[in-house]
């Protein structure tokens, strides 16, 4: 048997592997130039081109520096993505984005064939898996762009890996591996802390399993050494935070008093930039309706369900093993990491730490509608946090007997193709609701300009700045420091041009320009351009 | 006191003499005299040196050596006075040598008296006028009357191939014969002769004779080498250095010695170095805390990605020797070779039961075991605890002769002339080695390459849990041997080696000359100087236990020591780094970082930690100065260093701990910090020592885990900070 495996193994190590990354590239890149090609899908996405922004911020600006990477998103995809910004075609294009992203989608669609393998000891499965993954249209529409979701699964599929194979081993470097891709998470998105959260469960419990016997010591030292390791990325997070915002625990407060900050906050700590919008809070069975509902949208509902039959299959075996055993013990990170992640982001969500998903009003019980921001959404892609642990549990699944393999597999396509026939047909579909267009207050902006300095909130205005193609010297914005904040109180001092939109309400210009900047605005600039709320002005 | 009754004379003729006979007559009626005196016949040989063949023509040469035992030798027309002294030199054969002027006059009686006393134990005389009141080198320069130098022939080999100088030679030979340790008497003649010159030629003497005086006196004045006393090894061997002899019993050259902690090359730039800083804070403080700044920022990144690299490569796999139990088992004790081990012992007679216990438990066949206790002549209370003593049979005790420097290394050196073994290990008095040590470092040397010619054992402690030093002292042992030296071992580069569980090939560590007896850190040393010659150091999955240190008192004397052999070890491999970087490539530049950046952080942590938590404390005061004097850049570099090299250093301690499975230990990690602030306590300590007694070797005492807090409190002796070296006539080396 274990012959076998090791035969099997070393096929897969040594040619498959090449197949698979060679496959998942092409694949891709397909999808990137595909999305590029129908009208720039790649640069729909506000966030997306925020990020981009914020990575070119960090060299392009009035103030550069690593405090650009602002307070609300974490920082990992963004300086992955400063070398490439530097080129105007890479950033203007959004393929710095899709450079990162993609290759994280290379790269996981890789580890989750190896992982499944790693689990199951069947090959077959785990190509079932690696398809399914890479197959999943909205991970294919989201590794387009400069988001952290696709990054942030091919993170998790890491650590899941590297912990599945220490509990395996127990070797060294396979857990300080794991607490790696954990620093890569933490650094990722807000849900790898939920992630950090379950994988100090799952090694604490191995530990105990395996060294208590041994030493109690054994399992402090083993634990202080993973939090050394795994939790060197909230500590990094924490000293920014500090260092920028005077706050070690800026993050946890930023998001635990509702004040959702703009995307490019940097160093201005002051009532300029916290602006407290309405926190949603949500009962908890209508956070784990909505929540539910999303991951059924995002994966699939086919997938979803097989995922959860793979679930109740593998619970049902750990039970019946009393969870004793390498073959069930090895499960345990995805158990684990699957039902900690998936509680914490209900409740998560419940609480309003994350932020709003707009769904269909009829899926959300009347008492608890409320008003949804433009960005709300897009957000419905926090649905894909749990894919990696989805298709595993489906791999799980496949692998258990050939015929639900057959099943598993004939479902799946059947899915596939009732998408390709009619999009959204079983509500799994994104990309069209991302379409890029071109602001129409672009064009007459850019035949007024000749030069100078402009002052403009870029919460609300992001993809303006973006489409003007100016470098962002020119901008006064939210994250220049002492800029913005005199400019809000007298435009003329640093700006040639103000900019803001009275409709919108995160307009942070509108919001908190002061009194006596209004009058200054009215004295000294001339309103050159006002159309549906958008207005420009320009200094005499 | 010598004993030779034979004698050179040697007498350099720079002008036609006619009186060589009656000159002859009158220094053998001065050898009969001294025959008279001590009551024993003399044998002697006359030695003429000439610069000129015609002054002595051949039939006188005939006719005088009918006399005796007379030879003639004739040098170039060129040769000057201190060539013709030193070509006599080396014909001549004897144990006492006369320099003889042919125009000297003196009495017979008076030159044998001279002679006597060379004879009777001075090694250096020199003949001077008796109307001199002054007879300082100056004012022997100064009178231009004929001298007789007698010296030894120990003191003559010593300054061959030294080119004197024609106009100073007798004065630079008294000068170096006095630096060099030697004794030297200046012996006033004939009190009544006067040398007679005219005003103008007695200023002009006087002037002649001060800048010569001048050009003497500050001549650089290397350490001389002497020879073993025995063919085919190190025994007496030595150096003579600043009016000492020390007997090192090693062949090292004074180049590769901390004898001299700098060189003039070393002096100059540091004095360099002052000037540009005091230049700074005089006329742009800003400007040089900029550069300075810059500089160090750069430095710690570096450090940083080196120790992400050390931490990387440790875990990545281990490049450690290391041995089955099969393979150990398949040894046969008939085929091992016999295995010294040395044991240098000072003051510690209490550990000795210890020691002997852990060695009986080594697996090594007692019959191919030969155990050495190196003793100090002074250490008579060791000395007697042992003869009563009922001693394995493999032990043998090997007493080292009272001789400066008085250290661990210059014992070993003793020890390994004595050593039966083919291979070469020395462990401390409170090591408890791992029993299959032995084993292991032989398959060790026969699975390497031949350029492999020191194989590292870990250190480790026994006592870890003892208190919170010991646990942090542990902790970076842990650290040292089982993530960076493991680390440099990948690198091939250089591996300071630990101070005991050195194993060699004696025949290899003959060939390296032994230790540095002047180098407080002789392993380290050792080391380095193995690397310099292109040889290598491998690190062995083998522990050796030893008692971490528990006393905080002891423990900064104890570190003050490394650290100041680390500066020296320091200063001595970069007296010159170019042969170092042709031989090695680039990474021979890691010694800056594995020695030089290890002394370098235990100054400047304090003082950037000190910087650092004033920006955040002071900000309304300090912050705009800092702001100012930290660029963007170097201020990104720095935030990197602090933040990672932090972390690296306290997860290189954790892996440490996880590798050596003291889990315990892994909590106290995270104050790490306070210990380092006691190393740069150690540093400061150690600064100071390195400039005023740099030989200083601060004992540490063992066996405190052993003893009630009222036996610590006794043994602790506040240490007796002597005057300056060369102040005082006792020397200032402590105890080993």
């Amino acid at each position: 048997m274990k012959h076998k495996h090791a035969h099997a193994e070393n096929f897969v190590t040594r040619h498959l592997q090449v197949i698979l990354y060679i496959a998942s590239a092409l694949i891709s890149i397909s999808a990137i130039v595909y999305f590029m090609l129908n009208g720039y899908q790649n640069l729909g996405n506000y966030d997306a081109v925020a990020r981009l922004n914020i990575a070119r911020k960090i060299t392009d600006s009035l103030t550069p520096g690593i405090g650009q990477l602002g307070g609300i998103w974490l920082p990992f995809p963004q300086i992955l993505m400063v070398p490439l910004v530097q080129s105007e075609f890479l950033w203007k294009t959004g393929l710095a984005g899709a450079i990162i992203s993609g290759t994280a989608f290379v790269i996981g669609a890789v580890y989750i064939q190896k992982l499944t393998f790693l689990l199951t000891k069947n090959l077959s499965a785990s190509i079932l898996v690696w398809f399914m993954f890479v197959a999943n249209i909205n991970i294919l529409f989201l590794q387009t762009m400069a988001l952290s979701e696709v990054f942030f699964l091919t993170s998790l599929t890491m650590v899941l890996y590297y912990l599945t194979k220490w509990i395996e081993s127990h070797t060294l470097q396979h857990f300080l591996a794991s607490g790696f891709f954990l620093i890569i998470i933490t650094l990722t998105r807000y849900e790898g802390y939920f992630v950090l959260i379950g994988a100090t469960l799952v090694v604490l419990i191995e530990c105990l399993r395996a060294y208590r016997h041994e030493s109690l010591q054994k399992v402090e030292g083993m634990m202080l050494l993973f939090l050394t390791t795994a939790g060197f990325g909230v500590f990094l997070w924490c000293i920014y935070g500090f260092l920028f915002y005077n706050d070690f625990l800026h993050w946890l407060n930023l998001y635990s008093d509702g004040k959702i900050q703009v995307s490019t906050a940097t160093q201005t700590v002051s009532e300029n930039t916290d602006k407290a919008f309405e926190v949603t809070e949500y009962s908890l069975a209508t956070a784990f309706n909505i929540y539910t509902q999303v991951i059924l949208w995002m994966n699939g509902k086919i997938t979803t369900f097989i995922g959860l039959f793979g679930f109740v299959l593998l619970l049902g075996v750990m039970i019946k093993n009393g969870f004793k055993g390498k073959e069930v013990q090895k499960y345990m990170p995805l158990m684990i990491i699957s039902i900690v992640l998936f509680a914490f982001l209900v409740y998560g969500y419940q609480r309003g730490f994350i932020p709003e998903i707009n769904l269909p009003p009829e899926l959300i019980p009347v008492g608890d509608r409320k008003s949804f921001t433009i960005y709300s959404d897009s957000n419905m892609r926090y649905g894909i946090i749990l894919a990696p642990c989805i298709l595993l549990l489906a791999g799980f699944a496949a692998a258990k007997s050939r015929i639900l393999y057959v099943i598993i597999a004939l479902l799946f396509a059947a899915q596939l193709g009732a998408n390709v026939y009619k999009p959204q047909a079983l509500q799994y579909s994104l990309p069209i609701l991302w379409p890029y267009s071109t602001l129409t207050q672009v064009a007459p902006f850019l035949d007024l300009y000749d030069e100078g300095s402009i002052l403009i909130g870029a919460n609300a205005h992001e993809d303006f700045m973006f489409q003007t193609g100016l470098p962002y010297k020119s901008f006064i914005y939210e994250g220049t420091r002492d800029f913005w904040v005199e400019s809000l109180n007298d435009p003329a001092r640093y700006a040639d041009w103000v900019i803001y939109d009275d409709d919108i309400q995160g307009d942070t210009v509108f919001y908190f320009m002061s009194d006596e900047a209004r009058i200054i605005l009215q004295r000294d600039f001339d309103l050159v351009y006002d159309v549906d709320g958008f207005k420009i002005w320009h200094l005499r | 006191m010598n004993s030779v009754q034979n004698i050179s004379v040697i007498v350099p003729i720079t002008v036609r003499n006619n009186d060589l006979q009656t000159y002859i007559e009158s220094v053998k009626r001065s050898l009969a005299y001294i025959s008279y005196t001590r009551n024993k016949p003399l044998q002697y040989e006359i030695i003429f040196v000439t610069n000129n063949a015609s002054y002595i023509s051949s039939d006188e040469r005939a006719l005088l050596q009918s006399y005796g035992p007379i030879s003639f030798h004739d040098e170039s027309k060129h040769a000057g006075d201190a060539l013709l002294f030193q070509k006599g030199i080396s014909y001549a054969n004897y144990a006492v040598q006369i320099f003889l002027n042919a125009n000297l006059k003196i009495a017979p009686e008076a030159l044998g008296d001279a002679i006597i006393k060379v004879m009777q134990g001075t090694d250096v005389v020199v003949t001077i006028s008796g109307s001199q009141r002054d007879t300082s080198l100056l004012a022997i320069q100064k009178n231009t009357d004929a001298k007789a130098l007698i010296f030894t022939k120990e003191v003559s080999d010593s300054f061959q191939g030294i080119p004197f100088l024609d106009k100073t030679y007798i004065i630079e030979f008294l000068r170096r014969a006095n630096e060099a340790g030697f004794s030297v008497l200046k012996y006033q003649n004939d009190k009544n002769a006067q040398s007679v010159l005219s005003p103008f030629a007695a200023i002009k003497n006087t002037v002649r004779a001060g800048l010569y005086y001048l050009s003497v006196k500050f001549k650089k004045v290397n350490p001389i080498h002497t020879a073993s006393t025995e063919n085919n090894s190190m025994i007496n061997a030595g150096v003579r250095y600043k009016k000492q002899k020390f007997i090192t019993h090693s062949t090292l050259s004074f180049k590769d010695s901390a004898i001299n902690s700098f060189t003039l090359k070393q002096i100059l730039l540091s004095i360099l170095f002052i000037d540009l800083v005091l230049l700074g804070l005089r006329f742009d403080i800003i400007l040089l805390a900029q550069i300075t700044f810059a500089i160090l920022s750069v430095f710690y990144l570096v450090d940083v990605l080196f120790n992400f690299f050390l931490v990387f490569k440790t875990v990545k796999g281990s490049s450690e020797l290391s041995f089955s139990k099969n393979e150990l088992d398949q040894l046969e004790d008939s085929n091992l070779p016999i295995y010294t081990i040395l044991c240098p012992l000072y003051k510690e007679a209490h550990m000795l039961g210890h020691f002997l216990d852990g060695i009986a438990k080594i697996e090594w066949p007692p019959e191919k075991l030969d155990v050495l206790l190196l003793l100090e002549e002074d250490d008579t209370e060791s000395i007697e605890t042992i003869a009563r003593m009922d001693l394995p049979g493999y032990v043998r005790t090997l007493v080292v002769p009272t001789s400066q420097p008085k250290t661990k290394p210059k014992a070993c050196n003793y020890g390994l002339a004595f050593a039966r073994g083919e291979f070469v290990v020395i462990f401390d008095a409170e090591d408890i080695p791992d029993p299959l040590q032995l084993k292991k470092a032989y398959l060790g040397f026969k699975s390497s390459d031949r350029n492999v010619v020191c194989l590292q054992a870990k250190l480790n402690y026994h006592n870890s849990t003892q208190n919170l030093l010991t646990r942090f002292f542990t902790a970076e042992y842990s650290w040292l041997f089982d993530i960076s030296l493991p680390g440099l071992q990948s690198l091939n580069t250089i591996i300071p080696l630990g101070g005991t569980s050195n194993h060699f090939r004696k025949a290899d560590l003959i060939t390296l000359q032994g230790w540095d007896p002047f180098n407080v850190t002789e392993d380290a040393d050792l080391g380095l100087r193995i690397y310099r010659l292109g040889y290598r150091t491998a690190i062995l999955d083998s522990v050796t236990l030893e008692e971490a240190n528990s006393n905080v008192l002891n423990w900064i004397r104890q570190r003050s020591r490394w650290v100041k052999g680390y500066m020296q070890t320091y200063l001595v491999h970069t007296r010159d780094m170019l042969p170092l970087l042709r031989a090695r490539g680039p990474q021979a530049l890691m010694l800056h970082f594995v020695i030089g950046g290890r002394i370098l952080f235990i100054f400047v942590n304090p003082l950037l930690w000190i910087v650092t938590i004033s920006y955040f404390s002071f900000k309304a005061i300090v912050g705009p100065v800092l702001e100012e004097t930290y660029s963007p850049i170097i201020l990104y570099t720095a935030v990197i260093s602090l933040v990672l090299g932090n972390y690296l250093y306290i997860l290189g301690y954790v892996l440490g701990c996880v590798k050596r499975e003291q889990w315990s230990l892994i909590k106290y990690v995270f104050l790490i910090p306070f210990y380092l602030l006691l190393i740069s306590v150690a540093g400061c300590m150690a600064f100071y020592q390195l400039l005023f007694k740099p030989y200083y070797w601060e004992k540490t005492v063992h066996g405190l885990h052993l003893k009630k807090q009222e036996e610590v409190k006794n043994n602790l002796k506040v240490p007796n900070y002597a005057l300056p070296k060369f102040m005082q006539k006792q020397s200032a080396f402590g105890g080993n």
